[in-house]
């Protein structure tokens, strides 16, 4: 009764409202029969309190015309299924793990900027708790952290059904926390988290700022390291840099292997798009693959846009994917990298970047602060663009090609040998490719 | 109050929810198609832009119109017109969520952080996130890379501007979902003396359509010249047709 009664409701406010704020507000709640009561459920309590202040009292009216008595109308927050465990004693029921089974180790393309990743991900997943602890994966969005995260948590599930393994967002861990304090039941939701056998969060740099939760956080750290269970944690950037996490528990980060997934490179970006395509049956042309993965560098979730929107846009005009087809479709995208890869760009992002000049970079000085980002510029633009090495040199303020060569190398080289270098490097690909 | 005295009655006559059977696809047939699809499609993600009066916020209303047919929950939400506070309203979400006028927000990291954390959410119960915008995904400049990338990673459609022959159709079917018929002077009228753009002629037709209720009048080239002064930049009644 309660639904037909909000159905004629509804029928009422749409004629009363703006289709806007009827579609935002009213018409996605939820009605439910509590007794006599009718309970109007919300998502969540910004919800509820913008229908309580904008729209309850003419919805009373119309369902007090329809027979009910007022007070027995309200609106509240919708119950959540719980994330919670249920609690000892009671019989076990399947465990929510937050685990996605489309990500596994066999889907993960593995290549020379994730291979280390990958394999440390495998060492822990094969042996939980006792190699690395915690495992910190880091690098750029979308190069396939939480494909990882997921696959190491997969591995450990499929081995051991009756583990308790975990993941989430680092978001869902602020929110339940919150929640846990509010409905005071943060000792379950300590409970919760203290006890599985592998608990995986994605994207920790949002616990950045978050006293309280990183206070929590901390005692989970604790008390899941000492008891040998294993953490495995992700976040944007070398965790250490992450600005507004307490020292103590960025000291923590440390404490087993910290390691970071850079952006593919060729060969890794066209095998993902060939492995992408044939998880859903498309062969794909050799030669679009190319041109995807040529232009688009920055990370594998690009890719996949692109290759979804290639698909989808073959399957509606009845077209197949060949290359002309490929470049009409995405036009937009490869217009932006053929827009942003400029020599002049490249200079201007590099000197932004190590906060110099352009004319510095032009210029003749030879100092270690000018002259290694003067390198990076040349071998970003060798890489980048199609220009030749005596065109690089003319640009960089008339140097010879022999100039540009060597900067190329040695550019490469310290990619080998210093970290820095070689994020300094990924950063600015990514800056200039995005 | 009584139930029968509206208490916002800012919509005289409401339209009906707008489905895609009514959208006038012109250039953009494929297009609208990808965008249907995304209900077949659990836990996939779809980015529409195109310039004003391209029918996004029509594509995005259709999309949630089909799935409460469905069964399942659809929020349509103009970021247009959300203030700040209202990022709280994104948490908890499922089902299907549309986001129009995404450019509104982009560029505020506040924002986008809500954003992506809804976006996460939602995939993640196997629902759906469909994103509007009048700029090209390319074109934004977002705060956050995490979110720039979740909405690179879904179907994108671009819509182009309908031809005119397509624009009147609009028109009528426009009309029709107010229940009335436009007669054909009027169409030219309107074709020939309102801007262009199809929104600035759909604005012309409802405020036309106000004029007509409010006066009890049928729909004519000297009511629209009357009503329409604002639009005809003044001159309109002045000017012989």
């Amino acid at each position: 009764m309660a639904q037909q009664h909000w159905e004629t409701c509804l029928k009422f406010l749409e004629k009363e409202l703006a289709s806007e704020e009827f579609n935002t507000w009213v018409r996605p709640l939820q009605v439910k029969s509590r007794k006599d009561q009718t309970v109007l459920s919300a998502p969540n309590e910004y919800v509820r309190d913008y229908i309580a202040l904008h729209h309850l009292e003419r919805i009373r009216d119309i369902f007090e015309h329809l027979g009910h008595s007022r007070e027995q109308v309200h609106i509240e927050v919708g119950s959540e299924e719980p994330a919670i465990a249920p609690v000892a004693g009671k019989a076990r029921q399947p465990l929510q793990t937050g685990l996605d089974p489309r990500y596994s180790f066999d889907n993960f393309v593995t290549g020379k900027s994730n291979e280390l990743a990958f394999a440390a991900a495998q060492q822990v997943a094969q042996k939980p708790g006792t190699t690395y602890n915690p495992l910190v994966l880091y690098g750029g969005t979308g190069l396939g952290k939480t494909h990882l995260l997921h696959g190491a948590g997969n591995f450990i599930h499929r081995r051991n059904p009756r583990a308790k393994v975990l993941y989430l967002h680092s978001e869902r861990f602020v929110s339940e926390m919150i929640q846990a304090l509010r409905r005071d039941t943060i000792e379950q939701f300590k409970q919760h988290y203290r006890s599985a056998e592998a608990l995986l969060i994605d994207d920790i740099q949002f616990f950045s700022g978050k006293d309280r939760t990183q206070e929590e956080f901390f005692h989970t750290f604790n008390a899941l390291l000492d008891s040998k269970q294993q953490i495995i944690l992700t976040c944007d950037r070398y965790p250490k840099e992450v600005k507004g996490i307490e020292a103590r528990l960025r000291s923590r980060f440390g404490w087993g292997l910290t390691v970071a997934i850079e952006p593919p490179d060729f060969e890794t970006r066209v095998a993902i798009l060939l492995n992408k395509a044939q998880e859903r049956d498309i062969a794909l042309d050799d030669a679009v693959a190319f041109l995807i993965a040529k232009r688009m560098r920055s990370n594998v979730r690009d890719l996949e846009g692109a290759l979804n929107s290639l698909i989808a846009h073959s399957r509606f005009t009845g077209r197949p994917i060949t290359e002309p087809f490929a470049k009409e479709v995405l036009r937009d995208l490869l217009m932006v990298h053929d827009r942003l890869i400029t020599i002049e760009n490249t200079q201007k992002t590099v000197a932004e970047y190590y906060k110099i000049r352009v004319s510095d970079l032009l210029s003749r000085r030879r100092s270690r602060n000018i002259a290694r980002p003067r390198q990076m510029a040349m071998a970003l633009t060798k890489e980048l663009t199609e220009h030749s090495l005596p065109e690089i040199g003319d640009a960089f303020g008339g140097r010879d090609h022999t100039t540009v060569l060597h900067a190329c190398r040695k550019i490469a080289e310290l990619c080998d040998t210093d970290g820095r270098i070689r994020e300094d490097k990924a950063k600015l690909v990514r800056l200039l490719t995005a | 109050m009584s139930l029968f005295s509206p208490q916002i009655p800012l919509q005289l006559h409401p339209r009906r929810p707008d489905r895609f059977e009514d959208y006038i696809p012109g250039p953009n047939l494929a297009a609208a198609a990808a965008v249907r699809d995304l209900c077949s499609q659990p836990g996939a993600s779809l980015f529409v832009s195109g310039p004003a009066s391209t029918g996004k916020t029509h594509l995005l209303n259709a999309l949630c119109t089909e799935t409460r047919g469905d069964g399942r929950m659809a929020w349509y939400i103009g970021l247009k017109r959300m203030d700040k506070s209202a990022r709280a309203g994104l948490k908890g979400l499922k089902g299907l969520v549309c986001f129009d006028d995404l450019h509104a927000v982009a560029g505020d990291r506040d924002w986008e952080e809500a954003l992506f954390h809804c976006f996460n959410e939602v995939l993640a119960s196997e629902g759906q996130v469909a994103v509007a915008s009048q700029q090209p995904l390319s074109a934004i400049d977002f705060a956050l890379p995490d979110l720039a990338s979740r909405m690179a990673w879904g179907v994108r459609v671009q819509l182009e501007p309908l031809p005119e022959a397509d624009r009147l159709l609009v028109l009528r079917a426009r009309a029709k979902s107010l229940d009335f018929e436009l007669p054909e002077e009027v169409e030219q009228f309107l074709l020939r003396r309102i801007s262009r753009d199809l929104g600035s002629l759909l604005g012309a037709l409802e405020k036309l359509h106000r004029g007509a209720l409010a006066g009890k009048r049928r729909v004519t080239v000297p009511l629209a010249r009357e009503v329409l002064v604002a639009e005809l930049g003044g001159e309109g009644a002045a000017q012989a047709d």
